[in-house]
């Protein structure tokens, strides 16, 4: 099946935004996210012939994303990154009271393992289930949930107790965005 | 802090400032990986030809590091090495005296990891191959040279990303992590736990890899203990006994020394009150109990390092605070080296104040397990 170009172009272009803001939270650096959206992007440019005729390129990008994260943060260079202070400037809305509250979700999200940060960002940013995320990350369901457990116990020790939850996103019955059940 | 998860992480991302659409590189790499999987005849043929072109590649670094020699580490002058990342360039190691006017040691682009022999007379390093990803490494050598600059041999053949060599105690094997980047699948392969005889020989991979490999130290000639999967474990190097987990976590995600005793790691773990800094901590192999030393938390976002331990017990620390003094245009973060007496147990004395600047990446390594403490 030949390569279509524009047909790729279209679809990553609209996609650019949500997988950039997926890889921020993964991430948690501008620059990191860009890269690894642009690797990522280009695995999917390579198999584009056998997905682009289905909904699988979604699910094949986002496994992707999350893994080459992982895989990249195994390696000792981004442990080495330079620590900075400087944090990303909000660049919409005026709710300046939550930029604080951001920076220490971020710190949170950086102290988390690769995988639980994965896990957290599938789950409650992608709004994936618990078969969904087994699925994009290769593992089982209750690796899935024992991570999500952990990481959860983790960011509210850094973040507060009252950090709130929806009860069900723990065993698998996210709510989606809007009130909607899955 | 108050919030819903969800809301906080959407409005996190919300944050985020996306940059323009530009899928030039994408389309110009992923052309790239096209041609060559359609060229299978070619790729193996470059495949030969990258082995030839390793060789001279090996060589040439030889002669580059031949003609730039080690000067011997002077005891009666105690110094740190540093290794030195300025931006876009491979890091390098840099040896400082206590003084901080000697910096003639160590000046090679593409090392790092410097990890001496137990008796301090050689060294075992890291040094970097031409592959890059995203500004990472994909291939490097376990290289070993004597203190004096001379006899210098690789260990390994530098078709993978190889790091954190860590000796025996008897300084007759060297441990270390490796793991292979594939350019067609743009993945890296798991992580291995290997070790090499220091004459180059006998080198194999441990049956106690696991995905998220990524530092080891020996406990004794035959017992390794390696972070993975959010912990610290025991395994037997020479027989088929099977990896035992320790009481240490290591999900901070922090970098952590063992002590001489082989008892204790020190490490850092975030504060259970304020989660976002972090305090240097010395835990208990056995019962996993950590202790607290005398300094305060860090705030930054890799907050500092825990340096080794020198030869007279103490631990050294790295931190990197704000610059009072920083002016308009300067760093506003110094780095200063910390020692803490009594393995960790005494008093806390600041023995160094380094400047940092805004340009390259002052990390600190290691001190000489030959000498005494900085001071």
């Amino acid at each position: 099946m030949p390569r279509d170009v524009a047909q790729f172009s279209d679809y990553a272009a609209a996609r650019w935004g949500s997988l950039f803001r997926t890889a921020y939270l993964l991430t948690g650096d501008h620059g990191l996210a860009e890269d690894l959206l642009q690797t990522v992007l280009t695995k999917c440019y390579v198999a584009w012939p056998r997905l682009r005729a289905s909904a699988a390129a979604d699910a094949y990008v986002r496994k992707a994303l999350t893994n080459t994260y992982i895989s990249w943060r195994r390696r000792k260079s981004w442990g080495r990154e330079r620590p900075t202070d400087q944090l990303p400037e909000a660049t919409t809305g005026d709710d300046t009271d939550h930029v604080p509250m951001r920076h220490e979700m971020l710190r949170a999200l950086a102290a988390l393992p690769p995988r639980q940060r994965a896990v957290v960002v599938l789950r409650f940013y992608d709004d994936l289930g618990v078969e969904q995320v087994a699925a994009t990350l290769g593992c089982s369901t209750g690796t899935v949930k024992s991570q999500t457990s952990d990481a959860l116990r983790s960011l509210r020790r850094m973040l507060g107790d009252d950090l709130e939850v929806e009860k069900s996103a723990t065993t698998g019955n996210l709510r989606r965005r809007g009130g909607e059940s899955r | 802090m108050t919030g819903n998860l969800r809301e906080l992480l959407d409005g996190t991302a919300g944050s985020a400032d996306v940059p323009p659409v530009d899928l030039g590189p994408v389309l110009a790499e992923g052309d790239r990986v096209v041609r060559r999987r359609r060229v299978g005849v070619v790729a193996a043929l470059a495949a030969v030809v990258l082995a030839i072109v390793l060789v001279p590649w090996t060589i040439a670094g030889m002669d580059t590091r031949t003609s730039d020699p080690i000067q011997t580490p002077r005891c009666e002058s105690p110094w740190l090495a540093l290794e030195m990342r300025p931006t876009g360039e491979l890091p390098g190691l840099t040896a400082v005296s206590a003084e901080l006017t000697d910096s003639a040691w160590l000046r090679m682009r593409g090392t790092g990891d410097p990890s001496f022999a137990p008796d301090g007379t050689q060294v075992a390093f890291v040094e970097y191959g031409p592959g890059e990803v995203a500004g990472a490494s994909t291939q490097s050598t376990i290289t070993v040279i004597d203190a004096d600059g001379g006899n210098l041999r690789t260990l390994t053949d530098g078709r993978r990303l190889e790091t954190d060599p860590a000796w025996s105690p008897d300084g007759q094997r060297i441990a270390y992590v490796s793991t292979r980047w594939d350019d067609n699948r743009s993945e890296w392969s798991p992580n291995q736990l290997r070790i090499v005889d220091v004459d180059g020989t006998g080198g194999r991979a441990l049956p106690v890899s696991m995905e998220e490999t990524v530092a080891v130290a020996w406990l004794d000639d035959d017992t390794l203990l390696y972070e993975a999967d959010d912990s610290l474990w025991r395994s037997d190097v020479d027989t088929p006994r099977g990896p035992a987990r320790t009481a240490v976590s290591t999900s901070a995600g922090q970098p952590w020394r063992l002590s001489p005793d082989t008892e204790t790691v020190a490490t850092y773990e975030p504060l259970p009150q304020a989660p976002s800094q972090y305090r240097p901590v010395v835990i208990d192999l056995d019962t996993g109990r950590a202790r607290s030393l005398p300094l305060e938390p860090v705030e930054r976002w890799h907050p500092g390092s825990i340096l080794g331990w020198s030869r007279d017990g103490d631990l050294l620390i790295s931190r990197e605070v704000r610059d009072p003094t920083a002016q308009p245009g300067d760093s506003a973060w110094m780095l200063e080296i910390w020692a803490v007496s009594d393995g960790g147990r005494g008093d806390a004395r600041r023995i160094r104040q380094l400047a940092t600047s805004d340009d390259s990446t002052v990390w600190p390594e290691l001190v000489n397990p030959r000498c005494g403490t900085p001071g």
